[in-house]
């Protein structure tokens, strides 16, 4: 599907792909287009890089949607058709914004949090930052205030940890196992005998001479505050899943040209298929072009650059040759990687944008506009591309 | 030791190959670790795989540890078990499982408890047992500094027992004078503002010796000649005109890349040492030309490295 359409008809739009390839300013490139044709639209981040927050004409993110002043649409040459907000998302908050949605009392959501374990928890379990994330884009939705909501999700080395979190959670989470835990309970008379299985005692025994007295106690004490809420968590994360399953959710690739990059690409690519979600596009940033084109003769190039550099200086010239060999191999190394993500899914119904590297950081809708543009644009959206 | 962290993509295993390359052409015995996977240094280093069990030589002069967080979780468990049938049943149960997933840091603690019986010479690689050199590719993507964390985590967490003791072993590995943790950057925005928080927290709140930061894949700045001349000379021919471009190119991301550097200079309490862009398409041909700059006495490399040359000068 066209960038064009999934902008004009999809409901969410998810990000993914590894940190540091420009994914944030990808979803807000991506945000901008769509409410300058006519979306009203939020773009949901995690990164809180200050230049991209500038661009969009805030001090810094704030936890709460911000709106882009339409005044900057104008000065960057694009019509204002409809609002654009952004958002940064509060990890540890929305974790606890959700014990204090689902505990029955605020003896229990006081008890969760101040748990020693929880506290740690909501930070270390994989893949929590990721169902998070995900559980705001369900809030967000379920508001119902926006056509089109562009998630930029937290860069992950792992992508089973993004893709598998609401299915994790609700296993670790889950009831059957939870009573294993309530052990040390049983022998202190607060919960049925029933629940008592020596196997488990035993492995639990074992555990403990690991941890100390105090950890299963923690542990303990954590899922039996959680247990009355295990049912609302369960149901809540199997909507966040039905969400990115809707047919009204498409996810998008975002990547660098590096080899490292475009392998970890292809491996996320191959885990959204595994999951069946809808892909679309891979956006590849900061790709060079090579100067003397793709596949040039460097040699001769080289040798016919001195001919039309005979009356420079001998440091100019040698500058120039330089500059040119430098990008050259860079552009050849680029468009490798390209192909070879090309011949990967070649079977597959896949769009790709490519977005020049740029001479400048992105420091204003305007800038945010080019690289929209980049990706809108037809025929791969590099010039001198092969 | 020392620890090499920082983000993603901003060339860490890249880095750690380069310095552990220099240092076994200088003469130690250099042990890479990478605590999880997916394993990247033995290809970089140029062997085919994964040495046969996790650990061995991967080239002259470099030993690798090559380590995977449940494999090793669940080789503590039954070594601590020793029996096998009630280890078996452990490993397989559902309440190991979640206990697993349940504990702040436990896998972590473990691997860097293997970590430490290589350190001390306790655990032999390829029958040696005293490394010159043992470089950690420290991963320090999503969850920030968490394997330099975990042994405070795990004091914090748990109560006395075996896993307390391991914590505190490593806590005084970490803290040794020998150990240094490098911290990774690129001369970009977010790389640099992470970078300096990260050497924050590790010297701050982790209380670890920060050796340097690294500024990595700096452009070197060739095109300026080349932009000066052709701005007075416009350039007649196509091949010029390219050229021109390219050196603009150059001298523009050169020039962005200054302002970052800058702000890591001043940002940081920490050495700072910057490693050339490498203009080669081969990730081993990268790691070759870095190991010979850093080679070079004028370029500041790794606190590892640096270390090496004080002790031969």
């Amino acid at each position: 599907m066209r960038m064009e359409r999934i902008l004009r008809e999809k409901r969410v739009v998810v990000c993914c792909g590894s940190g540091g390839v420009g994914k944030t300013t990808s979803a807000a490139a991506l945000a901008l287009r769509a409410a300058a044709d006519g979306r009203r639209t939020l773009v949901l981040t995690i990164d809180p890089a200050r230049r991209l927050a500038n661009a969009l004409g805030f001090d810094s993110f704030g936890h709460d949607e911000q709106v882009v002043d339409p005044a900057l649409f104008e000065a960057a040459g694009l019509t204002p058709r409809a609002e654009l907000r952004a958002m940064m998302l509060d990890v540890g908050g929305t974790f606890d914004a959700i014990i204090e949605r689902y505990a029955p009392s605020a003896e229990v959501r006081n008890r969760i949090l101040a748990n020693k374990l929880y506290r740690n928890l909501s930070s270390t379990l994989a893949g929590s930052q990721e169902y998070m994330a995900m559980e705001k884009l369900y809030d967000m939705v379920g508001e119902g205030e926006y056509e089109l909501i562009v998630l930029d999700t937290p860069p992950t080395r792992n992508a089973l940890d993004f893709l598998d979190a609401p299915r994790r959670m609700v296993d670790f989470l889950d009831e059957s196992v939870l009573k294993w835990f309530l052990i040390p309970y049983v022998a202190a008379g607060k919960v049925g005998l029933n629940l008592l299985r020596r196997g488990g005692e035993k492995i639990l025994r074992t555990l403990e001479h690991l941890t100390g007295a105090g950890f299963l106690h923690d542990l303990s004490d954590f899922f039996q505050a959680f247990e009355g809420m295990y049912e609302g968590f369960r149901d809540r994360a199997a909507h966040v899943v039905n969400l990115l399953e809707d047919p009204g959710t498409i996810f998008v690739l975002v990547t660098a040209p590096a080899p490292v990059s475009i392998d970890e690409a292809l491996y996320f690519y191959q885990k959204l298929r595994d999951y069946n979600f809808a892909f679309s596009t891979f956006i590849v940033n900061r790709v060079h072009a090579p100067p003397f084109g793709p596949g040039a003769d460097l040699d001769q190039c080289l040798l016919g650059l001195a001919g039309e550099l005979r009356d420079a200086p001998g440091a100019a010239a040698e500058s120039l040759a330089r500059s040119a060999s430098a990008l050259q191999s860079l552009g050849e190394r680029d468009r490798d990687s390209l192909l070879r993500l090309k011949r990967s899914v070649i079977e597959d119904d896949v769009d790709y944008r490519l977005v020049p590297s740029l001479d400048e950081d992105v420091h204003d809708l305007r800038g945010l506009a080019l690289i929209g543009a980049a990706i809108m644009r037809e025929g791969e959206g590099l010039p001198g591309w092969g | 030791m020392t620890v090499v962290s920082g983000k993603g993509g901003v060339g860490k295993s890249t880095v750690v190959a380069a310095c552990a390359t220099a240092l076994a052409r200088a003469g130690a015995r250099v042990l890479v670790v990478e605590p999880n996977g997916p394993h990247r240094l033995p290809a970089l280093l140029g062997a085919r795989t994964v040495p046969a069990g996790g650990s061995g030589p991967v080239a002259p002069g470099i030993w690798g540890l090559f380590l995977d967080p449940e494999a090793t979780m669940e080789a503590y468990m039954r070594a601590h078990v020793r029996v096998r049938l009630i280890a078996d049943r452990i490993v397989r149960s559902h309440v190991y499982e979640r206990f697993v997933a349940a504990a702040p840091g436990l896998k972590e603690l473990v691997v860097l408890g293997k970590i430490m019986m290589v350190y001390r010479g306790r655990h032999q690689i390829d029958g040696i047992a005293g490394f010159d050199h043992l470089l950690l590719d420290a991963p320090a993507t999503g969850h920030g500094v968490q394997l330099l964390r975990v042994p405070r985590l795990t004091l914090d967490t748990f109560g006395d027992g075996p896993l307390t003791r391991e914590a505190r072993r490593v806590q005084t590995m970490l803290k040794a004078p020998g150990t240094f943790v490098d911290v990774v950057t690129l001369p970009e925005e977010m790389p640099v503002n992470e970078a300096l928080e990260l050497e924050q927290t590790i010297g701050d709140s982790l209380g670890l010796r920060v050796g340097q930061l690294i500024v990595n894949a700096l452009v070197p700045p060739i095109g300026r000649p080349g932009v000066d001349w052709v701005s007075d000379h416009p350039p007649a021919g196509e091949l010029a005109a390219a050229a021109s471009r390219a050196a603009h190119w150059c001298t523009a991301r050169a020039r962005m890349q200054a302002g970052h550097l800058e702000r890591a200079r001043e940002g940081s309490r920490a050495r700072l040492a910057t490693l050339p862009f490498i203009f080669e398409r081969d990730e081993r041909r990268i790691v070759e030309i870095l190991a010979e700059h850093l080679a070079r006495p004028s370029a500041p490399p790794a606190s590892a490295a640096a270390g090496a040359r004080r002790e031969e000068g």
